[in-house]
């Protein structure tokens, strides 16, 4: 039976709005994805201050180009048309577009979903970019305005069933929310802020991630996964975010432990020994990452003391990381 | 004077026609002990280590600073290579080499720099790595019994690694240049087993690929030892 999913797979700023996660872990077994390609879309009529509806349209379609290059993912979508539905409208219509939102103060976008709750299938899924903020498409960013296409490519990331990405590092501001050190993924769920751009370009986590839930040819043959526990003594450290990082490639890609054993599964890695580093999943607010009530934080970051090779085409032998309190 | 001397000449080159014509009409005699054809050598020796290079986990950063979240430098170790040549001789200078070898060294990779605080850790994983190549080998002296040949070689070929619990296997290509001693303890004409001696072996081996850094090529040394038997 569908049924609508309005969530906060959000973008913020400077507040908490989710490693490469697949949102469909709510979803029983399956995971929220499309079935059909080329997958429709539409944009709203609606321009802002700097930013017309057509140059709106070519901007989100670029961004949706940077998912559908992804060679190791089988994803495509098609502009169907401009359209005065709106955004969050259950109408069956994927609309992206502006909307004011002033009581989401530090969200710059969301994106919604209607899906089959049994078999994960999408039926529509909608973005708005809230316009309450300023926005700019220039080239080369606008140091004062958030850039339109950098916001484009972490929603369609939602829009395609991908979840938050634990890959960053933040700060806490005095006045409140949270400041981004650094993002290791587009996924990661607050921006840099105005002005950057750099999550117009996917990273590795991004990428295993829409391999993982679109796989194209040859891409689960050549790839690999390593799967393990994170435990805190006798007693599974849940919700503990797993970072994996290939010397030889530089890529970083994470996942959770989110199995009633602290058990964790990353997939579609380069294949080759990877540094596995275990760390509390305190850069965010849980809740932009998953449901879950016993999320371990209270723990120092450990590494596995060994490396972990990814073999070619599945999964090496499990292992425990076993963290200390902190 | 002169026509004597000629004559001379004469005389000698129709004996040597005669002496050429009689050894062709006379029977077989029986054929010298060939020389040796094969050596086989086993040995070990010492592979020394070599940097695999070094690499930061970088997040994007502000302003388009790269952010370390930390940084790692890796190397494979020394290990305690076991070596196989079969080499066959081509003549007394020229010989066509198979060499295999098989050594366990292990990757080790540091990591340092936390931006957590995580202390400095060291991480390794033992690996079985194997290599089979092909080569020419350049003896400068001829071999004497009880006397030292110096020679050189190269070659080039396959190396793989398999990584700890058969979980990966990774190839690459090798290429080594090299050069060493021979001593020949034994040297006989007759039998099946036709000498024997003493080899050393140094070598310059460069891997690329496989368990080699992503770019450039890895550089290992490698000193061996070995017997030899002369088939």
């Amino acid at each position: 039976m569908p049924r609508l999913l309005l969530v906060a797979i959000v973008c913020a700023w400077t507040a908490p709005a989710l490693a490469y996660s697949h949102f469909g872990t709510g979803v029983g077994t399956a995971r929220v994805h499309w079935d059909d390609t080329p997958v429709r879309w539409f944009a709203t009529e609606r321009g802002v201050p700097g930013v017309t509806a057509s140059v709106f349209q070519t901007t989100i379609a670029r961004a949706f180009a940077t998912w559908q290059d992804v060679p190791t993912a089988s994803i495509e979508f098609a502009f169907a048309g401009f359209t005065a539905a709106e955004p969050f409208d259950e109408d069956g219509l994927s609309a992206i577009g502006f909307q004011d939102h002033p009581e989401m103060d530090r969200v710059l976008g969301a994106t919604t979903f209607l899906y089959d709750d049994e078999t994960g299938e999408l039926i529509e899924a909608d973005i708005f970019f809230n316009s309450i903020f300023e926005w700019s498409t220039a080239a080369g960013g606008d140091p004062d305005r958030f850039d339109v296409e950098s916001v484009a490519v972490h929603e369609i990331g939602h829009f395609l069933g991908l979840g938050h990405s634990a890959i960053g590092e933040t700060e806490l501001r005095p006045e409140g929310g949270r400041r981004v050190l650094g993002s290791g993924a587009v996924m990661f769920p607050i921006s840099l802020g105005r002005g950057s751009i750099v999550d117009r370009v996917l990273e590795a986590d991004d990428i295993a991630g829409v391999s993982d839930l679109y796989p194209d040819g040859n891409f689960e043959n050549s790839t690999g996964g390593v799967h393990g526990r994170v435990r805190r003594g006798s007693a599974p450290a849940k919700g503990a975010h797993v970072i994996v990082f290939n010397p030889r490639t530089g890529d970083l890609i994470g996942g959770f432990a989110l199995g009633d054993d602290g058990g964790f599964q990353i997939l579609g890695l380069t294949p080759g020994p990877y540094v596995v580093r275990v760390e509390p999943l305190d850069d965010a607010d849980i809740d932009s990452f998953f449901a879950l009530d016993d999320v371990d934080i209270d723990f120092l970051v450990t590494y596995y003391p060994r490396l972990v090779a990814a073999p070619s085409g599945g999964v090496g032998d499990s292992f425990d990381v076993t963290v200390r309190p902190k | 004077m002169k026509a004597r001397s000629i004559c001379l000449f004469v005389v000698f080159d129709l004996f040597v026609a005669f002496l050429s014509t009689a050894a062709a009409q006379a029977p077989a005699a029986p054929r010298p002990p060939r020389s040796p054809r094969v050596e086989l050598s086993v040995g070990a020796g010492f592979l020394g280590g070599s940097s695999l290079g070094t690499a930061d986990a970088d997040l994007r950063g502000r302003s388009n600073q790269p952010f370390q979240l930390f940084d790692t430098s890796s190397r494979i170790g020394g290990s305690v290579p076991l070596e196989v040549r079969l080499d066959f001789l081509l003549g007394p200078r020229y010989v066509f080499e198979i060499r295999g070898a098989w050594s366990r060294p292990e990757l080790e990779t540091s990591v340092t720099g936390d931006v957590e605080g995580a202390p400095p850790v060291s991480l390794g994983e033992r690996v079985d790595q194997y290599s089979l190549d092909l080569g020419l080998l350049v003896n400068l002296r001829r071999a004497r019994s009880r006397s030292v040949v110096p020679f050189v070689s190269a070659g080039a070929g396959y190396v793989g690694a398999v990584h700890e619990g058969l979980a990966l296997l990774e190839s690459g290509i090798s290429f080594r240049g090299g050069g060493g001693l021979k001593y020949p303890l034994v040297m006989q004409r007759r039998g099946r087993i036709k000498g024997a001696g003493i080899r050393a072996d140094a070598a310059l081996i460069v891997m690329t690929s496989g368990l080699a850094a992503e770019s450039g090529a890895t550089r290992q040394l490698a000193a061996t030892g070995s017997v030899y038997f002369s088939f």
